[in-house]
């Protein structure tokens, strides 16, 4: 019965179609039929799939199983979907696995959470190339483990004053340091050396920053140094010749901090303000003033969050309005800024010694609410990096503290979707950090992290590398010896029972017994051991 | 057949589901969907949808309705509704998405695939593969490898609810 009411249909709509498309000449061979409907049906995303839908559909509708509805639904479904959730669908059938794991948003996961992957050397290339988004993700997932690795310390001297500021440029594997001796230094962070250094540029280098094109450093002059790469020079820039440009001192007041985006720099400064330069032309775009002085900024996209005194802001770029101001988000100044690579999660670190998370939602309107507290200093938080899923802190008590955000943001995007609507600040309670490295009795200014590394330093001029990048191998060693042991160990135990287990067989043979008891000491001990268990068995 | 009421204000349409049940709309709820748009510009008022059974339009011409006079003050009410309407079985969330993806609606779209990925969160694959009746086609060993691959998503508890 079904059928024929199919069959019905069926015609009915050619018919239907027949009569609107007839300048298409349209024969009534099923295969052209399905095609007029695609040209019907066009201007959907899924356009493409309706085909697809109409062959799926001639199947009765009772028991329906998603593998009935086209790919590109289901695609639409699992774009949804977290990684996690991604994995674990994917253990349920190969088709879905097959879905899950080509699907494009593993490249929105990357690129969320680290940006751009970068390229390795020339032969690297070539395979990442091959890999999959999924592969990519799956790799970065696993390394992002080893922050709670072993690790090696390299020492960096050169410095002979305090450093204010560390900058790594992980793309290229470079570091470049500065502070109150004038002069910028750039280093190698693989091999740990020191490669190039500026001549003094008279007065404290408070920032740093740079990207393959261009490195810049901004002092208590209220100017800016920069230094252009060369196309040559295997280290980007030469720091040794005076600098290719001098802009004129602007900033009224020392530069704290500096930052780069494609096509604009950003520079704030104790004078409260931040300005936004065009990098090609170096004028100055905007000038976003603040009620106190500005100690940190962060840019994404056309938006910059800076902290300036104690508080919190987010300003639009091209208007220069504030988007959102949290007064007050420390006791005392807010010192530090961090920002996700999405741009939503902000961490500030304060002179209170609190770490807190923000998340800025809403699209037309910017909110701003806390998500989570951390204290794991004593005194100031200077300075703050994040890589996913990883957030480290540098404070004057001479402590890194190490705090992994993954927790955080799966339980608060629940809460995000049922229920959106609640106030600010629901979070009061303090989140453990997850590692501390110790191990300074001195202030520490600067931190940063790239490519399996932290680089810090402080007080006493020394730069410091913790190098974790063969904490999985290590780990994985440990793992291997582990293994190999509690083998040994199973061996051993199992010879043992199996000759107690003879001991007690030859019971009646007095012979046996003794046999076993000449074995030695260790052994006859062992046998009490079993005797100890038979009795609390 | 299908006398079209052609009237000057409301202009009707007919949709006709797959069990050939007819049901008349306005023209203004009915171009919500992209396919019927695209047949009511090609000057059509009679609408065969023979993939839409009749149980998935009834409740797709509701929503239609309801969001066809969408204003600021109904907000609200829209949402609730919004809410009544993913409130229901997968096996209808599967009828629904797959009768929207082919009238094209994308708002819908969106709200249920988001509602049905919400929904299979946290489940284990056993109840992900009885929720969208599928056989494991995987062999024990495959799946144990998979599963090690995927094994960080395997360190939380699981709902094994099929709701």
């Amino acid at each position: 019965m079904a059928f024929e009411c199919e069959k019905g249909t069926e015609s009915l709509r050619i018919c239907s179609i027949e009569s609107s498309k007839k300048r298409d000449n349209l024969a009534l061979d099923s295969e052209k039929r399905k095609a007029s409907y695609k040209v019907d049906a066009k201007g959907g995303i899924l356009n493409s799939k309706c085909e697809e839908l109409l062959t799926v559909n001639e199947v009765l509708p009772d028991c329906r199983s998603i593998t009935e509805l086209p790919p590109a639904l289901i695609s639409e479904i699992l774009n949804c979907l977290e990684p996690k959730e991604l994995g674990i669908v994917s253990c349920a059938s190969t088709l879905l696995y097959r879905l899950a794991s080509e699907h494009h948003v593993w490249k929105e996961f990357y690129c969320e959470r680290w940006g751009q992957p970068i390229l390795q050397a020339p032969f690297g290339a070539e395979h990442s190339d091959e890999k999959s988004w999924k592969q990519l993700f799956e790799e970065r997932e696993f390394r992002s483990k080893t922050f709670m690795g072993r690790y090696t310390i390299d020492m960096l001297y050169g410095h002979t004053e305090d450093v204010r500021t560390v900058f790594v440029l992980s793309s290229k594997k470079l570091v470049f340091t500065s502070g109150y001796d004038q002069i910028v230094r750039m280093w190698d962070l693989e091999e740990g050396l020191s490669i190039a250094s500026s001549p003094p540029l008279g007065c404290t280098i408070r920032a740093v920053a740079a990207d393959s094109m261009l490195l810049v450093a901004g002092g208590t002059g209220g100017f800016i140094h920069c230094w252009k790469a060369n196309d040559g020079n295997p280290h980007l820039f030469d720091l040794r010749e005076p600098q290719n440009q001098n802009m004129e001192p602007e900033h009224d007041g020392p530069i704290t901090c500096l930052a780069l985006d494609v096509n604009r720099m950003y520079s704030g400064s104790w004078d409260m303000s931040i300005r936004v330069w065009d990098r090609s032309s170096l004028e100055c775009l905007k000038v976003l003033i603040h009620s106190d002085w500005v100690w940190n900024l962060s840019p994404h996209d056309t938006t910059v969050a800076s902290t300036a005194g104690s508080d919190l802001y987010v300003w639009d770029i091209n208007s220069g309005s504030k988007l959102v101001i949290v007064n007050n988000a420390h006791a005392g100044y807010t010192y530090s800024l961090a920002r996700s690579h999405t741009g939503k999660l902000l961490f500030t670190g304060g002179e209170d010694g609190a770490i807190h998370m923000f998340e800025i939602f809403g699209n037309a309107r910017y909110h701003v609410r806390r998500v989570a507290t951390w204290i794991p200093h004593l005194s100031a938080v200077y300075s703050l990096a994040f890589e996913f899923p990883w957030l480290v802190s540098a404070s004057s008590d001479g402590k890194l503290s190490l705090i992994d955000v993954r927790k955080l943001l799966r339980t608060h995007r629940n809460s995000t979707l049922s229920n959106s609507s609640k106030a600010v600040n629901l979070v009061d309670n303090v989140e453990p950090p997850q590692r501390m490295l110790h191990g300074f009795g001195i202030n520490l200014f600067a931190v940063d992290v790239g490519s399996n590394r932290i680089v810090c330093a402080g007080e006493e001029g020394v730069v410091r590398i913790w190098n974790f990048s063969q904490a999985l191998e290590i780990e994985q060693r440990v793992q291997a010896l582990r293994g190999l042991r509690l083998e040994n160990r199973m061996r051993r135990r199992n010879r043992q029972l199996e000759m107690n287990g003879n001991g007690r067989r030859g019971d009646h043979s007095i012979f046996t017994e003794k046999k076993n008891q000449m074995d030695g000491d260790r052994n006859s001990w062992c046998n009490r051991r079993r005797m100890i268990w038979k009795v609390k068995a | 057949m299908a006398s079209t009421t052609e009237t000057k204000q409301k202009k009707m349409l007919i949709l006709k589901s797959a069990d050939n049940d007819e049901f008349e709309i306005e023209e203004s709820v009915g171009v919500q969907s992209e396919t019927i748009k695209n047949l009511v510009e090609d000057g059509f008022t009679f609408v065969p949808l023979p993939n839409v059974y009749t149980k998935a339009l009834i409740k797709i011409i509701d929503y239609l309705k309801k969001h066809a006079n969408k204003t600021d003050s109904n907000d609200e009410e829209i949402k609730t509704f919004d809410k009544d309407f993913v409130n229901t079985t997968f096996d209808d969330l599967f009828e629904l998405v797959s009768a929207a993806n082919y009238l094209h609606i994308s708002c819908l779209m969106n709200m249920l695939c988001q509602t049905i990925a919400d929904r299979i969160k946290d489940k284990s694959p056993e109840a992900v593969r009885k929720i969208f009746h599928i056989n494991c086609d995987y062999t024990p060993e495959e799946e144990a490898k998979i599963r090690k691959a995927n094994a960080q998503a395997f360190e939380g508890q699981f709902d094994e609810s099929l709701d």
